[in-house]
């Protein structure tokens, strides 16, 4: 593997990862909003508010999600960068679920918290499914190869 | 038949999307930057603005509660956050904090041969909504069942307060306006908006009903 190519498999789980916590903060910004407070630095409730649904917050998420699908497509090659990418989201639901249980006896904070709803949320699990998708649609349209060797004929 | 691709309009549709993207990501985050600002603000959760009363040290008064408390309730409550807010002739009511600090607890105890003591924890943005309450009932007891709710300092309880009838005395104490004692003879209504001193977020007060009521 090259330099290049070990910085775009770096890359791609920088990528993944930042858009799984990102993701994540959004989840626990539109749950604390429907239950009435706002969630600070510290990953607890800071403020009371009235509750409301956050539709901008909604907005928000598909305009991350736009964003994650077309740079995917756009950088995301050749297809082991993207195996890679596979790979960090799958890695990080894994262990957002592993999480999930304990952090019930402890305050965990914002990061944890994140990494906590996004890499257990449904727009994570859509995300996976949509690159194995994606990369079965790849090895679909791959050309096969299949041709005899060429009947040489001479002429005198 | 030859096909041709039109390469220059695939390419253009490309870095337009990728743009479109690039953009995006702004985008989502002044939308983020700007959600906050959409919420109308209740009060803050700290304790000094939710429950100020703890941040005058513990009395004797307040000890004498804290060292009274059952062992199964002990363990849940933090003793050295117990202060007593209001007393009548049937009981004194407190508030702490639970063992992890995010948890605002009531505590009530009935005065009486047959005193019980009962308390019960919300969190504190559950709090700052809904405040908390308890309800105690036993054969023993002999104001019937008591219900004992407690409400955040930034509550206008006067309303409320003119369905309590005091037939257990008056309340006295720091925090006696942010206590409500109902006994059976009182007709608390089942709902109630009201006023917040800081907040233009109303207070919904509602009824707990005991069984039997």
């Amino acid at each position: 593997m090259t330099t290049t190519g070990i910085g775009r498999h770096l890359i791609a789980v920088a990528a993944a990862a930042v858009t799984v916590l990102v993701v994540g903060y959004l989840a626990v910004q539109i749950d604390g909003m429907t239950k009435g407070y706002l969630v600070g630095l510290s990953g607890s409730p800071t403020i009371a508010v009235a509750k409301r649904f956050p539709w901008e917050l909604e907005v928000a998420m598909v305009l991350i999600g736009f964003a994650a699908f077309t740079l995917f497509r756009r950088f995301a090659n050749p297809v082991p960068v993207r195996r890679t990418v596979l790979g960090t989201l799958i890695v990080l639901a894994v262990l957002a679920g592993t999480l999930h249980e304990p952090a019930a006896t402890f305050q965990p904070d914002l990061v944890s918290i994140s990494l906590i709803y996004g890499g257990t949320s449904a727009f994570t699990m859509a995300l996976i499914a949509g690159i194995l998708a994606d990369l079965v649609a790849r090895r679909e349209d791959r050309p096969v190869v299949n041709e005899r060797p060429a009947e040489v004929t001479s002429e005198r | 038949m030859k096909s041709t691709v039109n390469s220059t309009g695939g390419k253009k549709l490309t870095r337009l999307s990728t743009l479109a993207a690039l953009v995006a990501i702004p985008a989502a985050a002044l939308t983020i930057g700007v959600s906050p600002s959409l919420a109308s603000p209740i009060t803050a959760l700290d304790n000094s603005t939710l429950l100020p009363e703890l941040a005058q040290a513990q009395t004797s008064a307040d000890r004498t509660v804290a060292d009274a408390l059952p062992k199964n309730l002990a363990g849940v409550v933090d003793r050295s956050t117990v202060r007593v807010m209001a007393e009548n002739t049937i009981g004194t009511y407190s508030l702490a904090l639970d063992a992890t600090g995010q948890q605002v607890c009531v505590i009530s105890q009935m005065k009486g041969s047959f005193a019980v003591t009962g308390a019960t924890c919300a969190r504190k943005e559950k709090f700052a909504q809904d405040g908390a309450s308890i309800g105690l009932q036993g054969a023993g007891m002999a104001s019937g069942s008591t219900v004992v709710y407690l409400l955040p300092d930034s509550v206008d309880t006067a309303p409320l307060k003119a369905y309590s009838t005091s037939s257990a005395g008056p309340l006295t104490g720091k925090g006696a306006s942010h206590i409500l004692v109902e006994t059976p003879v009182d007709s608390v209504p089942d709902t109630m908006d009201l006023r917040r001193t800081d907040s233009s977020v109303k207070f919904g007060f509602q009824k707990l009903h005991m069984k039997g009521r």
